[in-house]
């Protein structure tokens, strides 16, 4: 497997689907830290306890990204041999940013009502509701993850332009994405020395 | 065999003072040598003197505890330094009170000055042994870890524990239940910060906590003892784990042993389930201040209840360890301290220990000390403070006086007098650290006249210090507010509380 990987991707191509990957995730974290460093802060009226806090956040971002990034890598074996490259790179952050935008809508309570309802709506047909149940989570994949996904790489398999403007904006988010890079590394030396000083 | 001279008896007569002295060394026992006896401190979290018997109160809920009592030395009027772990803990280990230990803010540690300046440095002759349940005392016991030759980790107890979140992050206990929560819920918050595999976590957890509750489900119907809510514990494995670690490390011994019954969520074992079910036992209904919650009498009462439930958990629990202590014949040679790091309320609209309260159910605790060979009771009713174990178990083993214990030597193995002496009961937990006491709540309890003292918060008048005044002796519930009627008596107190808390603030003033 290892072996295949390696032939499969360069290096660069491995840093920057990294990159990529943990943009929306750092994102998503960084503003869960905003969020909850006051909290920590006035709990316990200490600065340190707050950054620990943070830290814990933070290293788990970089833990899920780097599972979502091998999950990608194995994903894009199956790819057509013609995807390699940039093709490649763009179609697996495409489809990574799907379904991570996904990961934070399933989150909010009036998306999870809307399903039960639905589900609850479906099932006054008599269906059963492990049916029903296997119904909907079908049809979501269909609709949220694969449509999004099929037309986002039909326009980036058709349309060079597309490839283009969607490779510079990606681009622009590297920096960016190095510099969570950076502040996962300090969460996990933030909470390194919490946890290993005498 | 050779004839024996004149000189070999006289040689042997001059053996004889040596074999006599010897002999009296091996008939030593070791309980009569203070500087060999073992201290056992058996600390039970947020256990209120309110909730006892021989205490006054209306329901048994210490059977078995009371049938101890006749051997031992019942503190009737004993305080708490503070009205929560972090504060109440650090005062019993280290002697003093919060605004010196500054261990007043919620898991925080105390000062450099206190990590070889604490019960456990000051026995450093002996074997020391400790464990809590507790996440929050167990920051203290790390901090303190250099002068404790056996600490146990805290899941060590524990049924279920995650090895990233718990093990890896011992140092950071708090840091990481606070986080998780956040990261992969379940979560008061409406989002979580991880967005693909916070299911296949949150999943794994609660599978985790099935596996048990199904496991202990029979004997305790109403749930599994936990602390904060998610991590199950048996408080008869703990009795059972404590007793053989007693029974194996070297002697003399000084074990701390901090157990979490009968802190909230107030669990208790079958056998206890239906206790004081209908038994129309009164709740005095005491008025409102401004931090009060709003909680409705019927809830107060079902918390009241269940708690009295889970002391009958922990009185079976202890009596079976005294049992076990006494058949090894250790109850011969130590002292057993029972006591705890703060109380418990259920009035005035709230419940717990997580109000600003400094109320007598919430500071006032219990201690019972059990002494080596005494056959009868003594009841004390000077009024004493948690800072006073660690001097009085110091004095009476004869071992290192502590230079920065604030405490004095408990009656009665104090000769002076204790009754005019101020104890003290303070919650700055909305204070920062390092600055002066300008937001918190204080309690001076002198003679039988208590001071409540209510200063800095933003729920008050910008700097209105709301005061109460109590005459403990006639009104023990707290109910009738003394200040216009003694003016006297609230000068008296509040001048002294003002000094005191003037003189701690000196060093933290700019």
């Amino acid at each position: 497997m290892i072996e295949a990987i390696r032939n499969k991707y360069p290096p660069k191509f491995l840093f920057l689907l990294f990159l990529y990957i943990s943009f929306p995730i750092n994102l998503w974290a960084l503003y869960h830290v905003a969020d909850i460093f006051p909290h920590a802060f006035t709990r316990t009226l200490d600065l340190w306890y707050a950054f620990g806090v943070s830290a814990v956040i933070l290293t788990f971002a970089l833990f899920e990204s780097a599972v979502v990034f091998g999950f990608y890598l194995l994903v894009g074996l199956i790819a057509p041999r013609r995807w390699n490259g940039r093709k490649l790179l763009m179609v697996l952050t495409s489809i990574s940013l799907i379904t991570t935008l996904w990961g934070a809508l399933a989150q909010f309570k009036s998306l999870q009502r809307f399903l039960t309802n639905t589900i609850h709506w479906i099932t006054k047909f008599y269906f059963h509701p492990v049916q029903v149940f296997y119904l909907v989570i079908g049809l979501l994949l269909l609709f949220a993850v694969a449509l999004p996904a099929g037309v986002m790489i039909f326009f980036l398999t058709k349309n060079q332009n597309f490839t283009n403007k969607l490779s510079a904006i990606f681009q622009k988010l590297e920096i960016l994405s190095i510099l969570y890079l950076f502040l996962n590394l300090l969460g996990i030396i933030i909470l390194a020395w919490r946890n290993l000083s005498p | 065999m050779k004839n024996l001279n004149r000189r070999d008896v006289l040689k042997l007569l001059g053996l004889l003072p040596a074999a006599y002295a010897l002999n009296q060394f091996s008939n030593l026992n070791i309980s009569g040598n203070p500087s060999m006896q073992n201290v056992l401190i058996l600390v039970f979290d947020a256990f209120s003197a309110h909730h006892l018997p021989f205490h006054g109160y209306g329901r048994d809920t210490a059977p078995n505890l009371t049938k101890l009592l006749d051997k031992a030395i019942v503190y009737h009027n004993h305080y708490a330094a503070s009205n929560f772990t972090t504060p109440g803990t650090a005062s019993l280990l280290t002697g003093a009170y919060p605004w010196s230990h500054r261990a007043f803010n919620l898991n925080s540690t105390v000062t450099d000055e206190f990590e070889n300046n604490n019960i456990f440095s000051a026995f450093s002759s002996y074997t020391r042994a400790a464990y809590t349940h507790n996440p929050y005392a167990h920051n203290f016991l790390l901090q303190f870890k250099k002068h404790i030759d056996h600490l146990a980790p805290k899941h060590e107890l524990y049924l279920n524990y995650s090895y990233i979140f718990d093990q890896l992050t011992e140092n950071d206990w708090d840091v990481v239940r606070f986080t998780k929560r956040r990261v992969i819920g379940p979560t008061p918050y409406p989002l979580v910060s991880s967005l693909y595999l916070n299911q296949i976590l949150s999943h794994f957890d609660a599978r985790q906590k099935q596996t048990v509750e199904d496991q202990y489900s029979d004997l305790f119907p109403s749930g599994i003892p936990a602390v904060d809510q998610n991590y199950y514990f048996l408080l008869e494995q703990a009795i059972d784990w404590t007793y053989a670690q007693l029974d194996q490390i070297n002697q003399p011994f000084l074990g701390y042993y901090h157990y979490y019954p009968p802190h909230d969520p107030y669990r208790t074992r079958i056998e206890f389930e239906a206790d004081f079910h209908n038994d129309d036992y009164p709740l005095i209904n005491k008025p409102l201040n401004v931090f009060s919650s709003g909680m409705t009498e019927d809830q107060i009462y079902a918390k009241n209840t269940r708690y009295d439930r889970s002391i009958r958990y922990l009185d079976s629990e202890f009596y079976r360890l005294y049992q076990l202590l006494e058949s090894s014949g250790l109850t011969d040679n130590t002292w057993i301290i029972f006591t705890s790091d703060h109380g418990e309320l259920f009035e005035r609209g709230m419940t717990g220990h997580t109000s600003e309260f400094v109320y007598e159910p919430v500071i006032k605790i219990p201690l019972i000390i059990f002494e080596p060979g005494r056959t009868e009771r003594l009841d004390i009713h000077t009024n004493t403070s948690a800072t006073d174990i660690l001097p009085t178990i110091v004095k009476i083993t004869s071992q290192n006086p502590q230079a920065a214990s604030e405490g004095q030597l408990l009656p009665p193995f104090n000769s002076a007098s204790l009754d005019s002496r101020p104890i003290f009961s303070i919650d700055a937990r909305r204070n920062p650290r390092n600055q002066p006491l300008r937001t918190y709540s204080a309690a001076i309890i002198k003679d039988r006249f208590k001071l409540i003292q209510y200063a800095g918060y933003p729920e008050l008048d910008t700097g209105m210090i709301l005061s109460e005044l109590y005459d403990l002796e006639n009104d023990p519930h707290e109910l009738n507010n003394l200040v216009k009627s003694h003016p006297q008596m609230l000068s008296l107190l509040t001048q002294e509380l003002n000094t005191k808390i003037e003189e701690v603030n000196a060093p933290f003033e700019k």
